[in-house]
């Protein structure tokens, strides 16, 4: 599934000004985008209007060469606190959107039992989102966010509360389920690394009012141990000095 | 655990501080607790005092549950409708801070002198603490989940169920809990005029007549109203809302058994307290063939039941303290509570007396025979749990020990003894011990190994399921003595076929060499042989009454 967005404004209230001015990008079906801007840039509010959550107050959004419409179930997103319900156990939390689309108990259980395994969360089904680690509830998000098998998974900084240790190996997991199960991503972030390393082309994005500072294409994203090429820092050094410009 | 033994501490406290009020005040107004307890006791077995507190109880269980079910919803409709919420609120707000009570009047003449227009006063005033308390969680409602809620495809139909309602439990529940106090408060004005029913009117009238004791048997009767209710409501809140109860990172998921009902419920699953099936239908069997001869009261029924119930549990209970070191040290019952470390030692310990004492004081509470026999039933009960260590007929002893709750029961009803009861008992004694020859045969390996004597440890599963059989043909004989003794009819016999089948049944579902169904042979066959037993003699007596 292709995305396509062009010229899109976005404007809360006229005395606030405009959030999001004129932003326009592609990406192509299988392919990942990642989203880098200082804070309260309007990262998040660009996440929402591509779920279809916040309506654009300008512009176009075309998926699939067709307009988006209200969050029609093609795309799945993960917020940026995970947003777990703390009332739902692990498995009831993945389990959400298929139920919500009527799906019959059998397939919930099967897919919810494959999604668990796939992302090494066995065991762990029955426990409420509060006791576990950060690190787990992370994945039981992208686990619920899988479980629909959306063509365009949405993260809005998905990473950014988890230890050094723990975002890398979910970072490579990501990669893992990007590369098997052929999605088409967008990513938010505020780390410089994890843009490089996570989206075939990086979207920068200006203080507000906020427009598209620079498009950098990362030929390198995908390949094997790419944290220890040199291309991979030069790409790192490309990216921060387009930030700076 | 912990909240039960706050609750001891506690009440002894307030004992303390009200003996020396009363020593203070040295007035006819307040009596020593002494006095006003054992006023209450002796209330305990009239059935005018159940009759008042059973009338007070439904008043105001039925106003919180009819308060609660209109102020959720309402609540909800405020909290995430703001168009509701716009029109409705300042109508909430203007008449929450209006004490509703005053409108007792109008309401009395309005809805009656029966039990509508009380329940009404009192759902009405915690009804609107229960609709401020969840519109507030409601607005307060995070946004994301929402959001999460939106992305995953919900619409705004169904987020009611999944988010709005589960985020405003709690906040109910806390109301409901909080609002126990307020219940009661109301309840014991609405009671105390234009009635004669109740606590409240038993109070008041007390007072009228200078009978101080009997003003707080209602006293007590209405404190211990409330603290059943907050406890219940406790409770509720703590399962129904579990996941507001977990600690972060806690590795494994406990179901709040903190709690005083949790630990009764881990307790209870460790005495096996399901398997009271097999030895009550005998205990009641006995009831109906005594109270042919001797008058069988409500209260007296109860107090037996809570008899079975309290020795049961309290010898069982004993049984699993004493045998905890070789509990553990068995795989197939290293999972019971005490070794899987779920049950402390102290709580078993201090559940244990608990029962023991409940079976005293419902013994106590039928006949002083019956409380005099009763120190010796407990010390015969406990006395199984060291049999198995030094001799292999434990199986027997253990037979002998349930064997006494027909014989405590017609005791109890006839207040003497009769030779023909006996055979009953050794119906069960032999039923009992037969089938925990065959339970034995699982644990063969390791009581042999751990040094603990059984007959299938001692003589292997083959003599041992031979013992049984004959163990189980004497139970049938017994049973069939039973039908010419109590000259029993055409129903029994029936019931006797029954039996025997099901006791071939059993012996036919597990092999020595095959104990895979041991566990279904063990439940659902024993359990329908003491019922069907039970059912025979019920049926009897009945078609013996037409
Ligand atoms: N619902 C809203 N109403 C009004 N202003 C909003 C709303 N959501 C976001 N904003 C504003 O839009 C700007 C961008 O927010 P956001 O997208 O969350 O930034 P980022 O995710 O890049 O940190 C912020 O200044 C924020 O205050
Ligand atoms: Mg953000």
């Amino acid at each position: 599934m292709s995305i396509q967005v062009n010229r899109l404004s976005k404007t809360f209230a006229p005395q606030q000004g405009v959030v999001l001015e004129q932003i326009s990008f592609t990406v192509p079906s299988g392919e990942t985008l990642a989203v880098i801007g200082p804070s309260g840039c309007g990262k998040t509010t660009l996440l929402y209007i591509l779920a279809g959550l916040q309506e654009a107050s300008s512009g176009t959004i075309t998926i699939n060469e067709q307009a988006q419409g209200w969050a029609d179930g093609r795309s799945a997103m993960i917020l940026q606190n995970f947003g777990l319900f703390p009332w739902k156990t692990v498995r009831a939390n993945i389990a959400l959107g298929l139920k919500l689309r009527r799906t019959p108990e059998r397939v919930c259980r099967q897919v919810t039992a494959t999604l668990l395994a796939e992302l090494g969360l066995d065991g762990l089904a029955e426990r409420y989102p509060i006791q576990l680690s950060g690190g787990q509830q992370q994945r039981v998000a992208i686990a619920r966010a899988l479980a629909t098998r959306p063509d365009i998974l949405l993260m809005d900084e998905p990473f950014s509360s988890l230890d050094a240790m723990t975002r890398e190996r979910l970072q490579n997991l990501l990669l893992s389920l990007w590369q098997q199960r052929k999605l088409t991503y967008v990513l938010v972030t505020h780390s410089v690394e994890e843009a490089v390393f996570l989206g075939r082309t990086i979207l920068i994005l200006s203080d507000r009012p906020t427009r598209v500072k620079a498009l950098i294409r990362n030929d390198e994203f995908g390949l094997p141990a790419l944290r220890t090429k040199n291309c991979y820092f030069d790409r790192i050094r490309q990216v921060r000095r387009a930030m700076e410009v | 655990m912990l909240i039960f033994s706050r609750y001891l501490l506690c009440s002894a406290l307030l004992v303390c501080a009200w003996k020396a009020a009363a020593m203070l005040l040295s007035s006819a107004i307040l009596p020593p607790p002494e006095t006003a307890l054992i006023a209450f006791g002796r209330a305990l077995k009239t059935g005018w005092f159940w009759k008042h507190f059973g009338v007070s109880a439904y008043r105001v269980s039925a106003a919180m549950a009819v308060a609660w079910l209109i102020a959720m919803p309402i609540g909800i409709l405020l909290g995430y409708y703001r168009k509701a919420d716009a029109l409705l609120s300042p109508f909430v707000f203007l008449t929450y801070p209006v004490p509703k009570i005053v409108l007792l009047p109008v309401f009395l003449v309005v809805f009656g002198l029966g039990d509508f227009a009380k329940i009404f006063m009192i759902a009405l005033i915690i009804g609107y603490q229960i609709v401020v308390a969840v519109r507030d969680a409601v607005l307060g409602l995070d946004r994301k989940y929402i959001d999460s809620f939106c992305s995953l495809g919900g619409g705004p139909a169904r987020i009611i169920r999944h988010v709005v309602l589960p985020a405003a439990l709690p906040h109910a529940f806390t109301a409901l809990r909080i609002g126990t106090g307020t219940g009661i408060a109301v309840l014991f004005f609405v009671e105390s005029f234009a009635t004669s029913t109740g606590l409240g009117f038993f109070i008041m009238d007390a007072w009228g007549r200078f009978a101080y004791d009997d003003m707080f048997v209602g006293i007590i009767g209405m404190s211990l109203l409330g603290v059943m209710l907050y406890e219940f409501f406790n409770y509720l809140e703590k399962t129904v809302c579990a996941w507001k109860y977990l600690k972060a990172g806690r590795m494994s998921f406990v179901k709040s058994e903190n709690s005083v009902v949790g630990h009764i419920r881990l307790f209870g699953r460790m005495i096996k307290f399901s398997h009271t099936v097999f030895a009550l239908p005998f205990a009641l069997a006995a009831v109906v063939l005594a109270q042919r001869e001797h008058e069988l009261t409500v209260p007296l029924l109860l107090w037996i039941l809570v008899a079975m119930v309290g020795a049961r549990s309290a010898a069982m209970g004993f049984n699993r303290i004493v045998d905890a070191r070789y509990d553990g040290l068995n795989p197939r019952t290293a999972q019971r509570a005490i070794p899987a470390g779920a049950l402390s030692m102290r709580s078993a310990i201090v559940l244990v007396v608990l029962f023991a004492a409940v079976f005293v004081l419902a013994a106590a509470m039928i006949s002083p025979i019956c409380l005099y026999l009763s120190g010796p039933v407990l010390l015969v009960l406990c006395g199984y749990s060291y049999t198995k260590r030094f001799t292999s007929f434990s199986h027997l002893y253990l037979g002998f020990a349930i064997a006494l709750a027909p014989l405590g029961a017609w005791i109890a009803v006839t207040g003497g003894f009769d030779p023909s009861i006996s055979v009953l008992s050794i119906a069960l004694l032999a039923y009992i011990a037969g089938f925990d020859i065959l339970y034995a045969c699982q644990d063969a390996a390791f009581d042999r190994q751990a040094g603990l004597f059984s007959i299938p440890a001692r003589w292997g599963p083959r003599v041992a399921f031979h013992v049984s059989a004959g163990l189980h043909l004497i139970a049938f004989i017994c049973f069939f003595l039973i039908m010419i003794f109590f000259d029993l009819g055409l129903i029994y016999l029936v019931a006797l076929l029954i039996m025997g089948v099901l006791l071939i049944i059993e012996h036919n579902l597990v092999k020595p060499h095959d104990l895979d169904r041991i566990q279904v042979a063990f439940f659902h066959v024993n359990s329908a042989i003491s019922i069907v037993m039970f059912l025979g003699i019920l049926g009897d007596e009945l078609l013996r009454r037409i």
